[in-house]
């Protein structure tokens, strides 16, 4: 009988903070995709975590993304990223009506150390599509966003962190009464990314 | 997830839902488990997108034939350009072929669970079993229905109301937040929906029976019990049924006298060429 067992790859603190990074970027497009808050025909298919993935082509959000993520990148460098929220707002009200949440753990030994870890990249990327699978069928278990919607991105820090002039300080952008669902995680065995979203009930959800 | 020896399956492993409706009808119910039976192909890969996307794929595709078959008739077509709509009919007809066998299947299975509804309104056990056999599975869903008022829709009218999509979007949630899919592997397998029924329920065409139905026990299903706001009471409530000759009640039946039941319509997972490595 063939063994189940996967080949393990080194996976690097630079190499964890790549992939963790890249990961919120196209999950960001995803979530603006599935929830509507851009037209589906500003987005374009590639295939990616062996799924097909859509990306914005509209250029102002493009180059937020990628900003974001570069920067986003950085900070799991330094280890001092703690947490990172997409917020969806009412453009009509700014009330909040979903925040993607994704908290990280980082492995302390491999801040102060510079260790590496093993873990199967098969493996991570199993976990990541899974993430993925959740965000794309979140039509089925969250409520319809029938208005017109905006984003915001929100990334909590250690205080004393380098922050570019790009990013401000901010209020949490909390969500009255909010319903959660808990989505899957994923683990490089250096970040340790837990999803959860939390939205607004719609009247007709049951709680 | 492995039982550990031993370990029965009791009243206990059910997550209860509590939907604020009166009753669970039939429409709802059927729309449930449509909703989930969607869910579970698509979080354990069997299908490439959501149902609803694909379905949406499938007719977008069905309609550009027609076009393309009306252009290609018309005589006056330049010939480059009918290069390219035999190009194009091509690549549609290969997507319709892909999907096709998927969608009649999963036509067939929601017009099976309609007509059971239809005649037991107070259908009380269903279930979602995912693997090569039913009585090897790799993942099981049992869905169990508490009725309050039995209520049995006009027929035909299973129109999905704001409260079937509310409790649909809840259990979804539920198997969200119990780990449903985390373990999925790539591959295709297959799905088959089972109903318990009385033993006179007769429904060659879509329905057959199998008595003593038990999958192995080395597999923990995902249970949902699905709870309405009045709960029947034997002594003061009522039943409304449609008056039909056909009507059957699992309530008159002893569990004896309820056997599983399963749907001809077996969904074949779709092939896709995804691979967990990045491209």
């Amino acid at each position: 009988m063939a063994s189940r067992t996967a080949t393990k790859d080194i996976i690097t603190l630079r190499g964890s903070s790549a992939i963790v990074s890249e990961f919120f970027g196209y999950a960001a497009n995803s979530i603006l995709y599935n929830r509507g808050v851009y037209p589906e025909e500003t987005f374009a298919k590639v295939k990616k975590y062996g799924l097909p993935m859509l990306l914005t082509q509209d250029e102002g959000v493009k180059t937020f993304i990628a900003n974001l993520t570069a920067q986003l990148s950085k900070w799991l460098e330094s280890g001092k990223l703690q947490r990172v929220v997409l917020v969806i707002m009412s453009k009509a009200t700014n009330e909040v009506l979903e925040r993607w949440n994704f908290s990280i753990e980082t492995d302390n030994e491999v801040l102060e150390k510079g260790v590496a870890r093993e873990k199967s990249d098969k493996e991570i990327m199993r976990e990541i599509q899974a993430i993925m699978r959740q965000i794309a069928s979140s039509i089925t278990y969250l409520p319809c966003l029938d208005e017109p919607c905006v984003f915001d991105v929100l990334a909590y820090t250690d205080k004393d962190v380098s922050v570019p002039f790009t990013w401000i300080e901010s209020d949490p952008k909390l969500i009255d009464n909010p319903q959660m669902v808990k989505l899957h995680s994923f683990n490089t065995k250096i970040h340790k990314v837990d999803t959860l979203v939390s939205y607004k009930n719609d009247e007709w959800d049951e709680q | 997830m492995e039982a550990m020896e031993g370990e029965g399956r009791s009243e206990m492993e059910y997550t209860e839902i509590e939907t604020t409706a009166e009753c669970l009808d039939s429409s709802v119910i059927f729309h449930v488990v449509t909703d989930i039976l969607g869910f579970v192909l698509f979080m354990h890969q069997q299908i490439p997108s959501i149902l609803q996307d694909i379905s949406l794929e499938f007719d977008g595709l069905q309609t550009e034939y027609k076009e393309l078959e009306i252009v290609l008739a018309q005589a006056e077509v330049k010939a480059s350009l009918r290069r390219q709509h035999a190009g194009r009919m091509k690549e549609v007809k290969q997507g319709i072929k892909r999907l096709e066998k998927v969608m009649k299947t999963v036509s067939g299975l929601r017009t099976a669970l309609q007509l059971m509804i239809s005649e037991i309104p107070d259908i009380q056990r269903v279930m979602l079993v995912l693997g090569t056999s039913p009585i090897r599975p790799q993942h099981v869903y049992e869905m169990c229905f508490s009725h309050g008022k039995i209520i049995s829709i006009g027929a035909g009218d299973f129109a999905k109301s704001k409260a079937a999509e509310g409790l649909s979007r809840k259990a979804i949630r539920t198997l969200i937040s119990k780990g449903a899919g985390s373990d999925s592997h790539a591959g295709p397998t297959k799905l088959f929906l089972l109903v318990k029924a009385p033993t006179s329920f007769n429904m060659p065409l879509h329905f057959l029976p199998k008595r003593d139905f038990r999958y192995s026990k080395k597999i923990v299903p995902f249970r949902l019990r699905f709870k309405c706001k009045a709960q029947f009471k034997e002594t003061e409530g009522q039943i409304f049924v449609a008056q039909t000759a056909d009507s059957i009640s699992s309530k008159d039946c002893t569990p004896n006298d309820l056997i599983w039941f399963q749907c001809r319509h077996v969904v074949k997972g779709l092939v896709t060429k995804t691979s967990p490595t990045e491209d």
